[in-house]
């Protein structure tokens, strides 16, 4: 621990601090310019030059180690010298007069001023090149006011790990250069704005692509709100600054704040959130017509009335799903502002824009609010009180804070007295939460993104393309590859991981089973299992055993197309760790054997010790910004919150109670699932949903929404009005991410505090206000009158949240990660050291065999179809599709297609192909790419015009309920010759 | 971006060959003669990195130029990222960033030549080569001519090099002589 002298300050620091650090630490201000917190350092600005006594000249204390009894002065003569030196050369290539007078504009420009440089008069010297990239929708090159420090070549390089950014030329000529072509689309760019937030000049800025908020006034916001990113799980914060009631522009916290993400964000957290101020919000609450209120105040539905009659069950004047689906030649083929940039107009507005068809506003009347609630409380009540509880249902909102979700779930518990709770889990993970409920006891990951990140050797992802999906989490992923740790890749298609990885496993779709088997096979022929973990804090162990042995690398490579070598490789590299991390997603759960799939898994990490210490997580990452905590409020049928199981008729009791209500009014039936409250054999009569959309989510849409076209009673709680909405008879305009307060919980069980930005357009409201109001018309006693209230109940009935308030969660920005037993505790940052939640502490191994997907390729459907995400694109659309910056980059639904297959089918890049499978066709363009191997091709889930769940096959997993999206068989087809053989 | 006449070959240059619209062809095919040069030469080193400037080597040659699809491909056999690669090729003045003559000409300009007359001796080739301007291609596309600087032989003034061939103490007299191997 040196202790130096930093003028004439007595400063202590860590063994091997710069200068700089010990500076900073102790509040000292020394300038930097190509210097950045947790960027390689460079060295090469020379503005942060210091004296130091003994020392013949100036030393750089960004790259100076501190030395016991060094004498250090910030501001010599000498050192301020040197610093106007620097800064008068680096104004010779400045365009000096557009620094403001009495001002500055960036971080060099205060510089500047700090050091009262002249800036009266420009040398004669040019301005400085570059890539100039002035009509892009996100990120703008000026590159005129590029000082060459370099911080955006290392942030793209070392941050994100995608190098676009580079210096070329020499000397003079020097200058940043985008990829080789100047076009950052070739260069590999995702538009995650880390350029943006580390330049020091404005010379890399961004827009958010809005035409009023141009670039002169959008930088100046009146304040700036601190919220969570409304996409992926991993729950990065954003700081929304704010004008007037819009949010002009979005940022992220400062790199060194504790944060999920560090401070990073990915182009939809950064671009994405103008869907906030699109016109298609919806301002009022709509009616459909033909509900009438008679004078004794009873709503009835009246077909002959208000000329409902053109618009029977349900429908409108619009296409279906499947309608849309087949019929294709309205859609533009390509992207306009993709392929010409227009420097003119480089910044649409996106409320030119109509994602909503006009035609959906008209089967709907515009409403009160008093009308729109006391229509939806009579008739779930009288569906309620006609046909009992359980035909009713809600899907609840993986988009929606812990509040909301927590008082929806008490609105049906309590107020209705049905279990029919759920939300979209069901379609992501729920496969994962029982085979790690079988398995331990839980429902969220163990571990910690950090951990992975930084302590993690090796890294196995399975079916989760997390550069994509997760892009900061998938950033840090890469960081941890490069620092050394080996990267395992399970996925059948080559994403951007399994390219970087140590071994890419390409298997065979939904052949996980037999791959995991046989990896546990070989580990426990050599012996690598963890025979101390089994014994000590295990069960089951033999019987897995028993049931891997037939499972033999050999016998795998010929279910899953994966050598048997690179199984035994993969195999010893990750039981032999000595801290491996395990990652899953979407890949392995939605398939019809979900639940063994992961628990082939578990059974894996379980029988190498790989869980319960630092470096070992176990992480199934989490889709939605809130979907882990949605499930940890009781939005699933089967439990409260915190999983307290609804058949227990104790935590029954300790429910009644808080709630203050008669036991007898809870249900203890388990509910029906989000796949089995939709279908022909359903008992359910009326719905309320709240921010899902599960007219484009659920799998075979096609009979989904003839489902819910022939409901009692639809209630829609949304921000647009939706393809779901539009069947509904009553619509509630909710809140947007940035204009309401709650709580969250990321990937990583953190739960963490967005605060309300801007008002809710037009009568538009709060959700939490919606749901409060509706929950006092249905009889539910709501002792609270905000979100901070609400936590209050939460933590009072929730174990694990206890020590989790609105206040705490302001103090400890970063948030909490549970379980938070009290009101002192910081949070657990990994789980199980000692013992796993099950009653004997031990948890249990399972054995599964492998079964193969419900549907196969044939002759007649020769190709595996999987489906997922996109990087600019975010499940239904809803959003996404109505952010300009985001949609521009993909504004067409693709099917991607290996050069061999589009081929033999004879097609090339960009026409369009029928992709038929037993279930529904779709007319879609193709997109050529060596990413799908042959006879898979890979359509995204995002887009209405052709949606890829018409074609889903609706098998499901006995345990989860969840339905087999990745694989079903298809029939693809040039578009021209489908219409000559009648397809 | 602007490079000028230089040794890079001058942005102005008229590409007779490579013409960036055409699609590009990779040049380390598997199988290829390039690829097994650049193969045996990474078996050398302990990174894939440190085969750059040989793999931009092989690609001048066999193309005779490096263009940014070129680059492209470079960044992507050996790991790195095509702006990487793009910075290297900039910082080095011996490779071409576009298209240049079947034989280039490099003459040496700096003090001893050009009291020798190497100014003259640049004059000649221009003219002879039909080229007119230094780091333009000829009509034929068989030539470009630059100057460079000093090629160490101030002794023999003034040397100048066809493609890899170095040829000393050429004189206005020696030009045609010279081209006529180099038809």
């Amino acid at each position: 621990m040196p202790t130096l002298t930093i003028n004439g300050q007595s400063v202590q620091c860590a063994e091997g601090k710069t200068i700089l650090d010990a500076a900073r630490a102790a509040s000292i201000d020394i300038p930097t310019l190509c210097w950045y917190p947790k960027l390689p350092t460079a060295g090469n600005c020379r503005i942060c030059l210091v004296s130091v006594e003994g020392s013949g000249k100036l030393l750089p204390s960004c790259a100076t180690t501190t030395v016991e009894g060094m004498v250090v002065t910030t501001e010599s003569d000498a050192a301020v010298a040197n610093r106007r030196g620097v800064l008068s050369m680096l104004l010779e290539r400045y365009p000096v007069e557009r620094i403001p007078a009495d001002g500055a504009r960036n971080e060099f420009e205060t510089l500047v001023r700090r050091y009262d440089m002249p800036t009266a008069h420009r040398a004669a010297l040019p301005l400085r090149k570059g890539d100039h990239r002035l009509a892009d929708p996100m990120i703008l090159h000026d590159m005129s006011t590029c000082i060459l420090c370099t911080r955006c070549v290392r942030a793209c390089e070392d941050i994100q790990v995608v190098g676009v950014l580079d210096v070329a030329g020499r000397g003079a000529d020097a200058h940043i250069i985008v990829g080789a072509h100047g076009d950052p689309e070739h260069a590999g760019c995702t538009w995650c704005g880390e350029c943006v937030r580390v330049c020091p000049t404005g010379a890399i800025h961004d827009v958010l692509p809005h035409a009023k908020f141009r670039l002169d006034t959008m930088a100046h916001e009146e304040r700036v709100v601190r919220s969570i990113c409304p996409y992926c799980g991993v729950g990065c914060q954003v700081d929304l600054k704010v004008r007037g009631n819009d949010v002009v522009q979005v940022s992220s916290p400062w790199i060194e704040e504790a944060s999920p993400s560090e401070g990073s964000l990915c182009v939809k957290g950064r671009f994405g959130t103008d869907f906030v101020l699109h016109r298609d919000r919806l301002t009022t609450p709509l009616i459909r017509r033909g509900w009438r209120r008679d004078t004794a105040g009873t709503w009835t539905f009246d077909a002959s009335r208000d000329g409902a009659a053109a618009f029977p069950d349900r429908g409108g004047p619009w296409e279906s799903i499947r309608g849309e689906g087949g019929n294709a030649s309205h859609r533009p083929r390509t992207n306009p502002l993709r392929k010409h940039h227009r420097p003119e107009n480089p910044l649409g507005d996106p409320r030119d824009r109509v994602a909503t068809p006009e035609s959906w506003y008209e089967p709907f009347r515009k409403a009160t609010w008093e009308e729109a609630l006391e229509l939806t409380a009579q008739q779930l009540a009288r569906v309620r009180d006609a046909h009992g509880p359980d035909a009713l249902a809600t899907f609840q909102s993986a988009k929606c804070s812990n509040e909301e979700n927590y008082v929806l779930q008490k609105l049906f518990r309590a107020g209705i007295g049905t279990n029919n709770v759920d939300h979209c889990t069901r379609l992501c993970h729920s496969s994962s939460v029982s085979a790690m409920q079988r398995a331990l006891s839980t429902s969220a990951a163990s571990g910690s993104m950090r951990e992975v990140e930084h302590e993690s050797d090796v890294i196995f992802v399975l079916g989760a393309n997390t550069t994509e999906s997760h892009p900061v989490f998938g950033a840090a992923i890469k960081r941890a590859a490069r620092r050394g740790a080996t990267l395992i890749v399970a996925d059948p298609r080559r994403i951007e991981l399994a390219a970087r990885a140590h071994i890419h496993l390409q298997m065979v779709p939904g052949t996980d089973v037999a791959l995991l088997n046989a990896m546990l096979h070989h580990i426990l022929e050599q012996g690598l299992e963890d025979k101390a973990f089994v014994a000590a804090r295990t069960h089951g162990f033999a019987a897995v055993r028993a049931a891997v042995a037939p499972y033999s690398p050999e016998a795998a490579e010929a279910i899953c197309g994966v050598s048997a070598a690179l199984i035994r490789r993969a195999a010893e590299l990750y039981a032999k760790g000595p801290r491996s991390a395990t990652l899953w997603a979407m890949g392995l759960t939605q398939h019809h054997t979900g639940t063994d799939i992961v628990t082939s898994l578990l059974n894996l990490m379980l029988a190498c010790g790989m869980i319960g210490a630092w470096g070992k997580a176990m992480i199934p990452i989490r889709g939605q910004n809130n979907v882990q905590g949605a499930s940890d409020m009781g939005a699933v049928p089967f439990a409260y919150t915190d999983y307290q199981r609804v058949d227990d008729p104790a935590v029954r009791a300790m429910y009644a109670e808080a709630w203050g209500i008669d036991p007898e009014r809870l249900s203890l039936t388990v509910g029906r699932k989000v796949t089995q409250i939709v279908g022909a054999d359903s008992p359910v009569r009326a719905m309320y949903i709240m921010g899902e959309n599960p007219v484009i989510s659920d799998p075979d849409v096609s009979h989904a929404e003839d489902w819910f076209r022939g409901l009692e009673f639809l209630a829609v709680h949304d921000i647009f009005l939706t393809e779901t909405a539009r069947y509904a008879d009553v619509v509630l305009p909710g809140a947007a991410f940035a204009e309401k307060t709650g709580t969250f919980v990321n990937t990583e069980r953190r739960v963490q505090l967005a605060d309300k930005a801007v008002e809710p357009p037009g009568e538009a409201r709060a959700d939490l206000d919606i749901l409060l109001d509706l929950s006092r018309r249905l009889g539910v006693a709501t002792p609270y009158a905000d979100s901070e209230g609400v936590q209050h109940e939460i933590a009072r009935v929730t174990p694990t949240l206890r020590g989790v308030t609105h206040a705490r969660l302001r103090e400890h920005r970063a948030g909490l990660q549970y379980p938070v037993p009290d009101e002192s505790h910081m949070g657990t940052a990994f789980l199980f050291a000692d013992a796993f939640p099950t009653p004997d502490g031990r948890a249990t191994l399972v054995p599964v065999e492998y079964l193969p997907p419900a549907e196969l390729p044939d002759a007649e459907y020769p190709f595996f179809l999987n489906t997922g995400r996109q990087i600019y694109h975010w499940h239904t659309g809803t959003m996404t599709r109505r952010s300009t910056a985001l949609d521009s980059r993909e504004s067409t639904p693709t099917i991607e297609l290996n050069p061999a297959d589009a081929a033999a089918v004879g097609v090339h890049d960009g026409d369009e192909v029928v992709v038929t499978s037993r279930r529904a066709h779709i007319r879609i363009a193709v997109r050529i790419s060596e990413r799908v191997a042959r006879h898979q091709v890979f359509v995204p889930m995002h887009y209405r015009e052709a949606a890829a769940n018409l074609l889903t096959n609706p098998a499901l997993d006995p345990h989860a309920h969840i339905p087999e999206f990745k694989v079903c068989a298809v029939r693809v087809e040039a578009a021209a010759v489908a219409a000559a053989v009648g397809g | 971006m602007s490079h000028g006449p230089s040794a890079s070959g001058g942005a102005v240059a008229q590409p007779m060959h490579g013409h960036q619209d055409e699609p590009y062809v990779p040049v380390f095919t598997a199988g290829s003669a390039p690829r097994a040069k650049l193969d045996d030469i990474l078996s050398r080193y302990p990174t894939r990195q440190a085969g750059l400037l040989p793999a931009l080597w092989i690609v001048q040659d066999e193309r005779g130029w490096v263009s940014e699809h070129a680059m492209q491909e470079v960044g992507d056999v050996l790991g790195l990222t095509a702006a990487y690669v793009k910075g290297v090729v900039t910082f080095y003045t011996m490779y071409h960033q576009h298209p240049v003559g079947q034989y280039f000409i490099q003459v040496c300009t700096t003090s001893c030549c050009n009291c020798m007359g190497a100014e003259d001796v640049v004059k000649a080739f221009l003219e002879k080569t039909g080229c007119g301007e230094l780091g333009l291609t000829s009509a034929d596309g068989r030539y470009t001519v630059i100057e460079v600087e000093c090629l160490g032989a101030c002794g023999f003034a003034t040397p100048i090099m066809i493609n890899n061939d170095f040829i000393d103490s050429v004189s206005v007299e020696k030009v045609p002589e010279i081209l006529k191997k180099y038809a």
